[in-house]
């Protein structure tokens, strides 16, 4: 039976969030103090050695991007933090900024001093507007304390727009304009907000530094998978008993998940798929289910871990209605700059529309697979790359779900 | 749309037509008129503009500040007024269109007036599995409206959102972001009353 390990979570629930005591009480921000006396260079091959990889979706090594960001000389570099987790079935940041803030605020701040910044930003999704006051508050009780050094962080605000999750758009709406994701590279860690080096992060990853610290690079890689290390917090939803949210190593599989500690299918019915990553995450059958989450396994299914959301649908679900969802999801959330995404999740969504109305026909199916490839090989950022990938998943995996949509469309002509 | 419709209307009475094709319905269009009139009487006055402004300025010396001082506006107004966006645009050393841009660019941002309460309905997948479509039913026959409009007595808005990050129960709706996760549509005249009671 597979358990929990809470490592990001270690604090969920033990501690009061804007009592700043209870953490110092609970270890914390001894990870920040040992940080400024190992040195900048140490910090940051203390993260590398530990390969933590970014735990916002795309994966990249922690350590690398910090260092990168510490190499280029500039007067003034920023540490961001990447708080607009908007995909579909996910909560994890919210869980941690809402019941332990100061586990980010530490990472943050030890990700300050090693790559020579002093001033971070955290940028929350507007959705979250209760956040905000504990964000401040914590960041108030640090600094009054004077536990972050030179170290300043202002908590910024979104407006609703799930692009700025990526994060050359994330940097363009701190910067007080449009979300619009530019062309990479220049890449963040070398020209970022305000055209300065930035360390990009996501929540759950620099909220995964202060362990780190304390207990060593060889503790935290030791832990699940050996090239995605450490744990991944998922989020539950859909058709499963335990609709929560689980911190487990990166080895655990999909079923360890689903079936374990998500207490199997709702009211006794059969699986049928599960989307792992949120809405831009591929629709997984029962036949993978033994694959272990981490982010190099669940690609080599043409999945992704993304975010760390599943949501578990059963045998009575209409895989081409809940793709439709999926679908429309985009074309509100695509920003419009490039056309192939613009275009592109306009078209997927009216296609699966038509078919799902039963006014399909079998060239659909290649217009849906094609659209997909163009738009993976040619939109401008990870979010008109991403749109076919639940898609073609359906496809490959559920076709027999679409050639009976499609059938029914036969019928009533 | 709001608002370009209105100054169409006015210059056209015929083209009201045309504003109910957009999606607009005559009661929608009437109370825009009556709410720009009473906009531009306010302006005409300076009032609003000093007020605009100054919870504009609070911001203008923060870095990227423009989105801080639209929430800001919005926090005060329920949207954000034409004159208080070019006022913003001034401020901010950019151009009106630039500045309409980001207004119109984020969700959560309105550039037409709403209900003092604006529920958000989640329609992403997890919502729409279970049950999203049969909440919006009952908050459209509650309240009298569909989705997108306010209801008579400026109470109430009902705009589609995305995922809200409360998935551990689902269908969930916001209340001037306030989650409610878990919601019937039996719960739905409960909600609406202890917000009507405040």
């Amino acid at each position: 039976m597979v358990k929990e390990n809470r490592v990001v979570l270690r604090n969920h629930g033990e501690l009061d969030p804007l009592k700043i005591d209870e953490y110092i009480a609970r270890d914390g921000y001894n990870a920040l103090k040992k940080a400024f006396n190992m040195g900048q260079d140490d910090v940051i091959e203390e993260v590398k050695a530990s390969k933590l990889r970014g735990r916002g979706g795309a994966g990249f090594s922690c350590g690398l991007k910090w260092l990168f960001t510490k190499q280029v000389e500039a007067d003034q570099k920023y540490v961001v933090c990447n708080a607009d987790e908007g995909e579909p079935g996910t909560y994890k940041d919210r869980m941690i900024m809402q019941y332990d803030p100061h586990t980010l605020i530490e990472g943050m701040a030890i990700c300050g001093y090693a790559v020579g910044a002093d001033k971070g930003y955290i940028y929350c999704r507007g959705e979250y507007p209760y956040i905000l006051d504990i964000l401040n508050t914590a960041i108030g009780q640090a600094a009054e304390k004077g536990l972050l050094g030179d170290f300043s962080i202002e908590v910024r605000y979104g407006a609703g727009a799930y692009v700025c999750g990526e994060e050359t758009a994330l940097l363009a709406s701190l910067e007080g304009k449009r979300g619009e994701p530019s062309c990479k590279p220049p890449y963040p860690t070398v020209e970022g907000v305000w055209k300065k080096p930035t360390v990009v992060n996501n929540v759950e990853t620099f909220a995964s530094v202060p362990s780190i610290i304390n207990k060593g690079a060889e503790w935290y890689s030791s832990i699940g998978d050996p090239d995605y290390p450490g744990t991944k917090i998922l989020t539950l939803s859909g058709d499963v008993n335990n609709t929560t949210f689980f911190e487990v190593p990166t080895d655990t599989t999909l079923r360890e998940v689903i079936f374990g500690l998500g207490g199997g299918m709702k009211d006794g019915k059969a699986f049928k798929a599960a989307q792992v990553g949120g809405n831009s995450g591929a629709f997984v059958p029962e036949s993978l289910l033994d694959t272990p989450i981490a982010f190099d396994s669940m690609e080599s299914i043409s999945a992704t871990l993304g975010s760390g959301a599943v949501f578990v649908l059963d045998e009575t679900r209409d895989i081409v209605d809940v793709s439709c969802r999926v679908a429309g999801f985009f074309v509100h959330e695509s920003c419009g700059k490039c056309a192939p995404c613009r275009i592109g999740t306009t078209r997927i969504h009216e296609i699966i529309e038509r078919i799902g109305q039963g006014r399909g026909n079998a060239a659909d199916l290649v217009l849906l697979k094609d659209l997909g490839s163009v738009m993976a090989g040619s939109c401008l950022c990870g979010l008109g790359q991403a749109a076919p990938v639940p898609i073609l998943s359906v496809l490959k995996h559920f076709a027999e779900d679409y050639d009976a949509a499609i059938a029914r469309a036969g019928e009533v002509c | 749309m709001g608002g370009d419709c209105l100054h169409i209307v006015l210059q056209n009475p015929k083209s009201m037509v045309a504003c109910t094709c957009f999606g607009l319905r005559m009661g929608d269009i009437l109370r825009l008129m009556v709410l720009n009139l009473k906009s531009i009487y306010n302006i005409q006055r300076g009032g609003v503009l000093v007020e605009y402004k100054k919870l504009v300025d609070d911001y203008t010396s923060m870095p990227g500040g423009l989105i801080e001082a639209f929430h800001a506006i919005q926090n005060e107004h329920g949207y954000l007024p034409e004159a208080a966006i070019n006022e913003a645009a001034e401020a901010f050393k950019i151009s009106a269109a630039e500045a309409y841009g980001v207004a119109t660019f984020y969700s959560m941002f309105s550039v037409k007036p709403r209900g003092k309460y604006v529920i958000r309905i989640c329609r992403s997948a997890p919502c729409h599995v279970e049950g999203a479509q049969e909440v919006i039913a009952a908050l459209e026959q509650e309240l009298g409206i569909c989705m997108g409009g306010t209801s008579n007595d400026g109470l109430f808005s009902l705009e589609f959102t995305e995922c809200v990050g409360q998935c551990q129960e689902r269908p969930v709706i916001t209340i001037n972001g306030e989650p409610y996760a878990g919601v019937t549509p039996g719960d739905v005249p409960g909600i609406l009353n202890e917000i009507r009671n405040k």
